[in-house]
Formats: structure tokens, sequence, C-alpha cells
């Protein structure tokens, strides 16, 4: 199959590229669903195909196509060389990439179990056993369960001579448990870590050994008060934080977006190259460090689709903000000589572009426990899991919610609550973070659905924290909306 | 692929069948874009995919795999694939074997010239519309895109339906230096594209927009754009689906044939649309037909699959494939004269649910919020974020004018709306 790629390379050098890439990609997925005592969805798919980016005249052209002859790999190259051109007369700033040393590398995820070798029953078996386990609590009605299980072979060849090959396995697993009655359903949810890694990664015995709490919880979240509209601490745990960090940190820190280069779609981010180096984006507690050799990371690929290899650099430092991820396209706007390695593609078809790297709240430097934070909390909320979530196109004002909550009284949960979200500008909040647990308590949490790009393009990154507090947060005032309407008593 | 072709490819895999119910799925799609930024072609993509889908059944025991490899050995592994993980399923209770040959409506909408758009042409209608933007000192950002698609479905017992339409759409938004507009334009052709004219439209909307003011957030009278109405529609459409709904699990519980909205709202799924038309099958092919989902402001029917239709005695009308909403002649700027304070929301942005139970969502406003006195618009007003339910606002429609088509949140035909008391909870700084 190289062979084709690196016809598909020779064919648009040939017609004129000043730059080109070519990449082979096999994808192999599973998808599981199962919806109480049945299996809902059970697919099993493959796909290949090959993708084509060249420069031409300082303009890009990219050809996607599954026709893997030589006649349909030397048409996409053609492809890709004429839409460059067509592309070039509406001129602008032409494309310049910053070097990149030619490398020769294969990369292969570390596992230790092929998830495509496990049996299908082993997987359905699993997912039915937790729903029976949450449907054995009289107060959940509802339970559903879903494994994704991913591999992608790439090979990527460019004209800078780099040849390099990857195999990426990534695994994940989650379910679900609601509770319905006296007009209201909620729900509770359990969501360990999706990493690359095999089958191990499906953990068996702490998925089972987690149904009972979420089914009470689910329970519990039902008869839960409704959350009053404060001024609070928040205490968030690891889990939840995954999704805080990516939208207010990582895409808000994409160097394409802040460009102007995402602007029609996903927007533009407040964090302009002006402030690199002089903006307090978060307390001195805070630093965000961008890791894509982080073992097992959901963006530890090797190297991305640039041909760059992965890396590690800083993009909050004890609060100040230091760097973004970047393309070849554009990290020479900002100076730097080399890409960060943060450019990817979602799949053979799609141009690659910035997408967040494994981004890491990293823990706190002086030992501290979730426990202790806890008890130090005189009045607050405690947020696990993720749930809504929503921010502004320059990544300023941002509301989330959560998969539970719990109220804090002098440094004890107390009682759960239900209908949380708090609301707060991107630098306050991380700015008012006043406590981070130490490395003990990191967990590298993550997501698999990551949208961006016109056409639209889902991409995975992992995103590690520990626990922390936040001092002074808007909450509730979503609810108390449905409150004062009195829209809530219609259903 | 031609329908001879599809129809010789799915025989031959279900010559491989050996399960007790076999389901083909089809599809072959080009999608060409251009897009740009900075008042450049920053990315421009053409990529020609295809797929095929095998569903085996082995009683109830149901499993599907996928191709788009097409050679024989792959024909006859993607079957053999998708038996075996049936095979090795648990049983799904509430799988229906496949419907018999159907009739099906004619949502077909093929225009050659869209298919084979020139890349040049494209660039050049890119450079017009950039042209009066960046004459403006301003700059102008977005992507123009054209689709084929074509796809077929196929079963053991005897269905075949093949569909093959173009989709066109363009949209822009201008960057001035405190403000941003946005336009789109869609339909099923490019020739049905006015490009000019939502190039101007978003223009226009940046410079109105110019030096925004900040506003106390509270509950407004607002005039939806039919992007930002789609935001909301959209959710109420995604949210519709009876089991849940049945089994308390949903916002739309016990709400089938009251009155959920105004009298005037009138809201459909219509296949055979003009300008955004739905495959012309729903659930395992079976034929779509026309669904009205509210009626004179009375909930018609939730979205029914066969499993729960055949449980409920009630008719399958799959879910929402496009939201058509009747409206009226007026255009926006009557709605616009109609109000003494309030706003006018070009578009929203990252909507989401914030308690699925009462279909409350939130999202911010994007790129031209507007401030309306007397009837007129006034001022820009900087981007604020909504906290509110579609089942509030449609009980709230004081006004209707003129629906258009918009496909930022999914197909949908549906007019600007004048609401009154949309809560906005927080502001932003831009």
């Amino acid at each position: 199959m190289k062979d084709l790629a690196r016809l598909a390379l020779d064919t648009a050098v040939q017609r004129g590229a000043e730059y080109a890439d070519a990449r082979l990609v096999r994808y192999r997925n599973q998808n599981i669903g199962t919806e109480d005592r049945r299996v809902s969805a059970l697919a099993d798919t493959e796909d290949v195909g090959l993708g084509v980016r060249v420069i031409v005249s300082g303009a890009w052209g990219f050809s996607g196509t599954c026709d893997l002859t030589r006649e349909g790999v030397q048409a996409c190259a053609a492809e890709a060389v004429a839409i460059a051109k067509a592309s070039a007369t509406v001129g602008g700033k032409e494309v310049q990439l910053v070097p990149e040393p030619r490398a020769t590398m294969r990369f292969a995820t570390p596992y230790q179990v092929d998830p495509f070798t496990v049996p299908i029953e082993d997987k359905v078996g699993l997912l039915l056993e937790i729903n029976d386990r949450l449907l054995a609590n009289s107060g959940v009605k509802k339970a559903h369960g879903h494994m994704t299980l991913r591999r992608a072979d790439r090979t990527l060849l460019n004209s800078d001579g780099s040849d390099l090959e990857s195999e990426v396995v990534t695994t994940g697993v989650s379910y679900r448990a609601t509770a319905v009655g006296e007009g209201d359903a909620r729900s509770r949810s359990y969501e360990p870590p999706s990493r690359t890694k095999g089958y191990e990664n499906i953990n068996r015995d702490d998925l089972l050994a987690n149904t009972e709490r979420v089914a009470e919880q689910a329970v519990e979240h039902l008869k839960a008060a409704e959350c009053p509209a404060i001024v609070t601490d928040l205490v968030l745990d690891p889990l939840h934080l995954a999704l805080t960090i990516h939208e207010s940190v990582g895409h808000a820190t994409e160097l394409d977006r802040v460009l102007g280069m995402e602007e029609s779609l996903a927007g533009r981010s407040f964090a302009v190259p002006s402030y690199l180096g002089n903006l307090k984006y978060g307390s001195g507690l805070v630093t965000f460090k961008a890791d894509n050799t982080l073992p097992h990371g959901l963006a530890t690929h090797g190297f991305d689709d640039d041909g760059v290899a992965g890396q590690s650099w800083h993009i909050v430092e004890d609060g100040l903000f230091v760097g973004y991820g970047t393309s070849r396209e554009v990290a020479g706007e900002v100076g730097l000589t080399r890409s960060t390695g943060t450019c990817r593609a979602d799949h053979w078809g799609s141009i690659p572009i910035v997408r967040i790297p494994n981004l890491l709240l990293m823990p706190g430097k002086t030992p501290l426990t979730p426990e202790e934070i806890m008890a130090d909390t005189k009045h607050g909320i405690y947020i696990e899991g993720m749930g809504s979530f929503s921010i502004d196109q320059m990544r300023c004002n941002f509301q989330f919610g959560g998969d539970a909550f719990w109220e804090i009284r002098d440094g004890r949960r107390v009682r759960m609550l239900k209908n949380v979200t708090y609301q707060s500008m991107t630098t306050e909040f991380w700015g008012s973070v006043d406590a981070v647990a130490d490395e003990r308590f990191w967990v590298p949490n993550g997501v698999l659905n990551c949208g961006k790009g016109d056409p639209m393009q889902v991409s995975q990154m992992t995103h590690g924290a520990p626990t922390i507090r936040v001092r002074n947060v808007k909450v509730g005032a979503a609810a108390e909306v449905m409150r004062q309407s009195g829209a809530g008593s219609e259903v | 692929m031609t329908k001879t072709e599809a129809q010789a490819l799915a025989e031959r895999l279900l010559s491989c069948a050996t399960a007790d119910h076999t389901e083909i799925g089809i599809g072959h799609s080009s999608e060409t874009a251009a897009r740009f930024a900075n008042n450049a072609i920053i990315q421009s993509v053409h990529n020609v995919d295809r797929g095929i889908a095998v569903t085996s059944a082995f009683g109830q025991q149901v499993g599907t795999a996928t191709t788009n490899d097409l050679s024989d050995g792959s024909l006859r592994a993607v079957v053999a694939r998708a038996e075996a993980v049936a095979k090795a399923a648990a049983p799904n209770t509430e799988y229906v074997p496949p419907p018999g040959p159907q009739e099906y409506i004619d949502t077909d909408i093929y225009d050659e010239a869209t298919a084979s758009f020139a890349h040049e042409e494209r660039a050049a209608a890119i450079a017009a519309a950039i042209q009066p933007v960046a004459g403006a000192g301003l700059r102008a950002a977005g992507s123009y895109t054209t689709y084929v698609h074509e796809s077929a479905r196929a079963n053991s017992a005897g269905l075949f339906g093949h569909t093959r339409k173009t989709q066109a759409c363009f949209v822009q938004t201008v960057v001035a230096e405190n403000s941003t507009g946005w336009a789109e334009t869609n339909g099923p052709s490019v020739a049905s594209l006015d490009v000019p004219a939502a190039a101007a439209r978003a223009l226009r909307k940046a410079l109105t927009a110019s030096d925004p003011v900040e506003i106390q957030p509270g509950a407004y009278t607002v005039i939806f754009e039919p992007a930002a109405l789609a935001g909301l529609t959209s959710i109420a459409g995604w949210t519709m689906d009876a089991k849940a709904a049945h089994e308390g699990r949903s916002c739309w519980a016990g709400k089938e044939g009251t009155q959920v909205g105004v009298e005037a709202l009138d809201l459909r799924t219509v296949p055979d649309n003009p300008v955004l038309p739905t495959a012309p099958w729903i659930q395992q092919g079976l034929a779509a037909r026309e669904i009205a989902w509210v009626k004179d402001g009375v909930l018609q029917t939730l979205a029914y699959d066969r499993f729960w239709a055949a449980e409920c005695g009630h008719e399958v009308t799959g879910g929402p494939g496009n939201l058509v909403m009747k409206g009226t002649d007026a255009s926006v700027d009557d709605l616009i004269a109609d109000v003494d304070r309030g706003l006018l929301v070009t578009r929203f942005w990252y909507i989401r649910f914030v308690d699925p139970m009462r279909l409350l969502i939130t999202g911010m406003t994007r790129d031209g919020l507007f401030m309306v006195e007397n009837g007129e618009i006034a001022r820009g007003v900087k981007n604020m974020r909504f906290n509110d339910s579609p089942l509030r606002v449609i009980k709230s429609i004081r006004g209707l004018a003129k629906p258009e088509p918009t496909t930022l949140h999914g197909p949908q035909v549906v007019p600007p709306v004048l609401v009154d008391g949309f809560h906005f909870t927080s502001t932003t700084s831009f």
C-alpha cells in the first residue's frame, strides 16, 4: 500500500506541487450499544482511503479518494494540484511551512490485548451484565451501555522525504442509569477515561464494582434539591474538568483559530499573540502542559499529519499564558521555528487542521488530597463527571453542568443537588483556583468527540487533571430562569 | 453510481447472505469545499467516498458491518463479518424484520452543473464575495460547499430504492474592528444560491453592529432570524422520541394531542421539499411521507420507530429528516416594525441541553445581535448567553414572517419569528 502513497506523492510533485504529502489510512472500529437487556447497536466497520495535500503557488489543495487503483491515486493527486491552482487565483498570503527534519519512524500504541481479538460475546456480555446490575435497583428504570474500539493504521509520506507509519488503538466504555418518577428523570453515569490502549483499558472488575453506586446515585439524583442561584466555591473532580479544560483552554490556544482561520465556524479566541508571556490566564497554581508523548494519551500518535514528531510544551505556566498548539503553516506567525505538532485530520478524506493536543492541568506541587480540599471548604458545590457545556466563540463566557452534584457545608458533602450549572469568564475562572490536589490524584480523562473544521472533523485528546477548588463562581442561573418564568411547571 | 449499478451491487451482496434477514445500504458521496478566511482561500478540498453497510439478522440477533472496498473479496467478507457479528450478539428484542418493496416519493433533485462545479468558478465566486469586504478594509471568512449524494437501500424481502441529489451552501462571516456579521444561502444547486446577496448581508450586519453596547441580561422581546430559530427547533425535533416520552424520560411526556404552541404553529417534515429534501425512506427503507408534528399549535405525533409504533398501534413516523415551519408573507423588517424595544438575533452558537426534562437549553448569540427600538434597528449589542426552553418559545410567538432555508442546525425551512420574554442570563466581552 505504501507504493500507492509514493505514487500519489510523485504525481503531485510532477504536476507542480511545491510541497506534497500523501496519507493512506485504514480504520477498523467496533461500536456496541446496549439498552436495558437488549443489544441496541452492534457495528463492525472498516474504511480505507488516501488523502493528498499539496501547496501550489502558495495555496493549499487537498483531495481524498477511496479508489486505491494506480489510476485512482494518480487522479486524486492531480485533483489536489488543480484545486490548489484554482485557490491561488484568489490571492492572499502564501502558505509557508516552518521546517521539520526528514524522519523515518514507526509508532505503535503499546497494548497488551488487541481489542479486535476479544470475542464480541464477551463485550456484549459485559455491557449486559452491567445493565442487569443497574436495573437490579428498583428505582432505576433505564440502563444504557456503550463501548468504542478503534484502530487507525496510517502511512504518511511527504516531499520533505519523511516516511512515517503509525498504528493507534483507542478503547473506551461508559454506562448510564436513569431513575424515573414524579414527572422527572435523572441519570448518573460512569465513564472511565478512554485511552490509546488495548482491551486491558476495559476494566471489567472496576466497571462492575461501580454499578451499585451509580444506580444508587441515579435514584438519589431524582430526589435531589434544585440548585440555588448563588455565588459559591466549586470543588471539581478530574473526570468533570476534562471538558472545562478542553473548551476554555484547549480551543482558546489553537493558533489557527487565534489567527482567524476558523472564524466562520468554530470562531476565534481572546488569547491573541500579544498576550503571550504577559496574560494572567490563571492563578499561580495553574499550569497547563501540552504533551503529545503522554503514554496512552488520546492524541499520542507518534507524529502529526504534518509529519512533526510528538512533543511536550507549556500552554500556561504558573498562571502565565506562554504557548499555543500549532501546525507547520501557522507556527511561524508567532515566531516559532518548529511546529508543536498538533495538526491532525480525522479521516483520510479530511485536510489536517490544528487540533487540541493532550492538554494537562498539572498537579499541585505540595501534598494535598481531594478530602483535604473538601474539608477546607465551608460552603460550596462538588461536581463529578461531564454534562452540559457551552462557550462563546471567543472562548470567554462559558457555562458548564456536570453528571452529579453535591452541596458542601462545613467541609462535608451533605446532599445531592440537580440542575447545577456554573457560569464564568475563562481567565476569571482559572484565576480563582486556590487549591490543586497533588499528583497522586491526577487522572488522565479525555474526549473522543471534539468537533472542529468545515467540513466538520471529529478528533480525540486527553485532558488530565487532579481535583481542584475554584472560589466564588456564579451557579444556578439557568435553573433560576425556569423557576422565575414558571416554565418548569408545564412539564 | 447509477441505479442499475447499485441494484447489481445489492444483488451481489444479497447472493452471499445466509441470514434470516439481510439489509443493504449503499452510499456514494462527493463533497467539494473551498474555505476562506482573512480574505483568501485557506483550505480547498475534494473528497470522494463510498460505503456499504450490511445488517444481518438471525432471529433477533442482529449485527452490522461496513466497508468502502468494493472488490469481490471484500464484498463477500463484509457479509460474512455482519453475519459473524450477528451470531455473536445477544438478542435485540426490539428488532423488527425489514419491510418488503415500497413505493417512494420522488425526492431527487440532481443538478449536473452543481455536480461538476469547476474549482475555478468556485474560486471566482469567493473572490467576488470577498472583494467588497476587503475594499471596506474588513476581513471575510466562510465556505462554499457542494455535495453529490447517491444512496440505495435493498433487503432480502425484495425492497430496493435509489436516490441521488445535489446540494450547495455558501456562508460568509465579515469581521470588522469590534463586530461581525454572518449570512448563508442554501439550495439544491449552485444556480439556486444568491452568493452576492448573502455576502452583502453579512457585510451590512457587520457594519451595523459596529461599536456594540453592553446591555443588562434579562427577559427581552426577540426576533429570531431563521438560522437562530433553527437552533431551537432542531433541539425540539431531536427530542421527540415517543418511547422516551412514554417511559417518562422526556419533556414531551403526556403532550401528544395537546396545545404546545400558538395556533399559528405548524411544523412538519416534508421529504420532497423543493429546497432541502430528505431521503425518500426512513428506518430500514420504509417509505418516507410528510409528517405534521405540530398543526394549529397542537402536537399531532411524536417520533415512532417501527418497534414502538407496533407496540402502540401507531403509524411509523421516523425522525424529523428535515423541519419545515409555516410562516406568512411578512418580511423580517415587518416584524422589526412591530417591536418597541427588543433584540434581533442573527444566529446562536454552542447550544446545549441544561435540563432535558424541561427542554431547558443554553447558548450564545453570535455574528449580529441588535437592539430594536421604535420599530427600527438602533445599534449593535454585545453578545449574550441565553437559558430558556423552546417549549416556552413556541408558546410565546407573536409574529411570523416568510420561511427561508437554513442548514446551520440541519436542513430546515423556517421563518423569522417574533417572541416575547426570551431569557438572557449573562453577557460577554465582545
